[in-house]
């Protein structure tokens, strides 16, 4: 049988941690763990796989932690973060045009992004290809304007605002694709792509995430668990084992073992770049790969300075900004983000100023609390964060995520029902016609005292932007949570969204 | 099958026999199983068209490479071992899940599930109808 070999994947879309289960039986190890006074147990009778699985499950939760509280620390997910802001006021702001225009449409082609960019020969010839409705009547597509490159090059000064269909409708779609394209140019670098690799940003925060797996590995079991789950993982052909044997491979080329605490603070050096000083070369691939050639050249230095010390040094021989530098930046772009929601609630005759800009201000304010508690304890004692065993031990000092178990391609069986199924603190989504079977839930987690986030917030701006990717994404539509949320919103009137095929 | 499958399965409008569209994304062993039946059996499954993806850890695949192909199920296929025919190309696949879009959902079957023939074919039959 295979086995899930991921069980995580943050997405700021869900301000928080997500846990992922494929299966029952991977979620069943989880729920054991969770009632367990101690680490799992691990039979000599286990194969390989079955000891990565169990390990995996046990150390998932810091990995995902980690994820969480790097994002409050890093310009580039602050620049993705503020993007995908703005993109859902763009386009909360367009959507009653485009679901209360004429009766008659019955279908809505999806994503609206690619459906645009399609001419009416185009359009056509999706609709054709489509299947004979069963109430016998013709696919009425929601009518959306074609947009030409005249229009997709329209820079507009600041957002635009929908008084009526036509002209700014264009110009709202065509800054709602222009933000994914932004959105786009940042996490994903076409200069670090060859024929048999990808090295992309996810990649050095996914690193982050793995030394402290590794590290609460070590603390829950020990050496040779730790050792399997490495190797494990190093063999497997996932992008995982890929960033992880890469960076083996630039350790043994210096004659080292891997060093987690200075591989840590590699990745936060890289992580920390500040877009606004550097602009395309605060990619963390790019510094990564900058500060690997420079140790590689100059060795790690021996002169004392602690972690701030290295620091310094990699940026000034790197030429590129310092860590500092990148604490400024994410703090200036997540308060930006705040700043211009609070702006929007203030215009007049804004649809998504006026029904949800209030509560995405409530949910940004936590947002640049959590960012501006965590760079305060990161400036004070950087090795307390960079550092794995020293992370583990003081994780409470940092913000408190909200906890969300995901099925993963499919739905999990519930044996609970009614009020039993959905206990205090617990928000339940249910699989759409099919209530014993759970498709996402946020379950009661506190790891500190730090609780900026209230679970109802994150679980609502979570709905939010699966939306709007259900609406305009053009890729990752698989993701249950994203099909859920799109087929969830349309379950109450006569319009259904058709997936365009090309 | 249920009726409102059967009945997608009529001639349409034009009188042309019924075919659904489907767009399936998988690694390269999972595909060359598709383009072979494809080719063995083209009055059940025919290839419209073929891409590879740029960076599939994106779309949440454990491989560098994956394919992608738009498929045109014709009745016959429909009718009958759609769902299994995709459960055992899945078993051939070597990445970690399968992802097949259709006009009315996209839905992804991970390996790991380790799901049924009945599971798949429930699951698409549920996904190929209008809800």
């Amino acid at each position: 049988m295979a086995i899930q070999q991921d069980f995580g994947g943050f997405d700021p879309s869900f301000l928080g941690v997500t846990l992922r289960f494929a299966s029952q039986h991977s979620w069943r190890i989880y729920q054991d763990l969770v009632e367990s006074p101690r680490p799992l147990p691990l039979p000599s009778s286990y194969s390989v796989e079955e000891m990565f699985e169990t390990l995996s499950v046990t150390s998932v939760v810091s990995h995902e932690v980690r994820h969480f509280h790097d994002f409050f620390l890093t310009p580039y997910s602050a620049y993705v973060f503020r993007l995908r802001i703005q993109l859902l006021l763009n386009i909360f702001e367009l959507l009653p045009f485009i679901v209360e225009g004429d009766e008659n449409c019955n279908c809505l082609l999806v994503p609206i992004s690619t459906w645009c960019l399609l001419n009416g020969t185009e359009r056509n010839e999706q609709l054709d290809k489509l299947p004979q409705r069963t109430d016998g009547k013709p696919w009425v597509p929601v009518e959306i304007a074609y947009l030409d490159q005249q229009t997709l090059d329209f820079k507009p000064a600041d957002r635009v605002l929908l008084t009526s269909s036509g002209e700014p409708l264009k110009k709202l779609l065509a800054a709602a694709i222009r933000g994914r394209s932004k959105i786009h140019d940042l996490t994903y670098n076409p200069q670090t792509v060859s024929e048999k690799a990808s090295f992309q940003p996810w990649q050095i925060f996914e690193l982050s995430g793995l030394l402290i797996q590794m590290q609460e590995i070590w603390h829950s079991y020990g050496a040779r668990e730790t050792e399997c789950f490495t190797n494990y993982l190093v063999r497997s052909r996932t992008p995982y084992g890929g960033i992880l044997r890469a960076t083996w491979q630039m350790w043994s080329s210096m004659h080292r073992h891997l060093d987690p605490n200075l591989t840590s603070a590699i990745v936060m050096w890289s992580l920390a770049g500040s877009y606004e000083l550097d602009v395309w070369e605060a990619c963390p691939t790019f510094r990564f790969v900058k500060v690997w050639t420079h140790i590689r050249k100059s060795g790690i230095s021996t002169k004392g300075g602690g972690l701030n010390g290295l620091f310094k040094e990699w940026s000034m021989a790197t030429k590129l900004s310092t860590v500092d530098d990148g604490l400024n930046d994410a703090v200036k772009q997540f308060r930006s983000a705040r700043d211009a929601v609070e702006k929007c609630m203030q215009v007049k005759d804004s649809f998504a100023g006026e029904n949800y800009c209030p509560f995405l201000f409530r949910v940004l304010n936590g947002v640049v609390k959590a960012c501006e508690h965590m760079t305060k304890q990161v400036r004070e004692n950087p090795e307390l964060y960079v550092y794995p065993n020293l992370y583990l031990d003081s994780v409470a000092k940092f913000p408190n995520p909200v906890m969300r178990i995901s099925a993963d391609g499919g739905y999990l069986r519930s044996d609970r029902s009614g009020e039993a199924a959905e206990p205090p603190g617990h928000i339940v989504e249910w699989a759409i016609g099919d209530e014993s079977s759970v498709a996402s839930m946020i379950v009661p987690y506190r790891l500190s005292d730090f609780v900026f986030f209230d679970a109802e917030d994150v679980h609502e701006l979570a709905l939010m932007m699966e939306l709007t990717d259900f609406l305009f994404g053009d890729r990752a539509r698989a993701r249950t949570n994203i099909q859920r949320a799109g087929r969830a919103w349309f379950s109450n009137g006569s319009l259904r969204p058709i997936e365009i095929l090309r | 099958m249920s009726e409102q499958n059967s009945q997608n399965l009529r001639s349409n409008a034009k009188g042309q026999p019924q075919h659904v569209r489907l767009k399936l994304i998988g690694d390269d062993k999972f595909i060359e199983q598709v383009r072979r039946f494809a080719s063995q059996e083209p009055d059940k499954l025919q290839v419209e068209s073929e891409g590879k993806d740029d960076d599939p850890t994106r779309l949440g695949f454990d491989l560098m490479s994956v394919s992608a192909l738009i498929v045109i199920v014709k009745g016959a296929l429909l009718a009958g071992d759609l769902g299994m025919r995709i459960w055992r190309w899945m078993q051939i696949s070597e990445a970690n899940k399968i992802v097949i879009q259709t006009p009315f959902e996209t839905i992804e079957f991970h390996k790991a599930a380790a799901l049924t023939e009945e599971d798949v074919r429930k699951r698409l039959s549920a996904v190929m109808q209008l809800r």
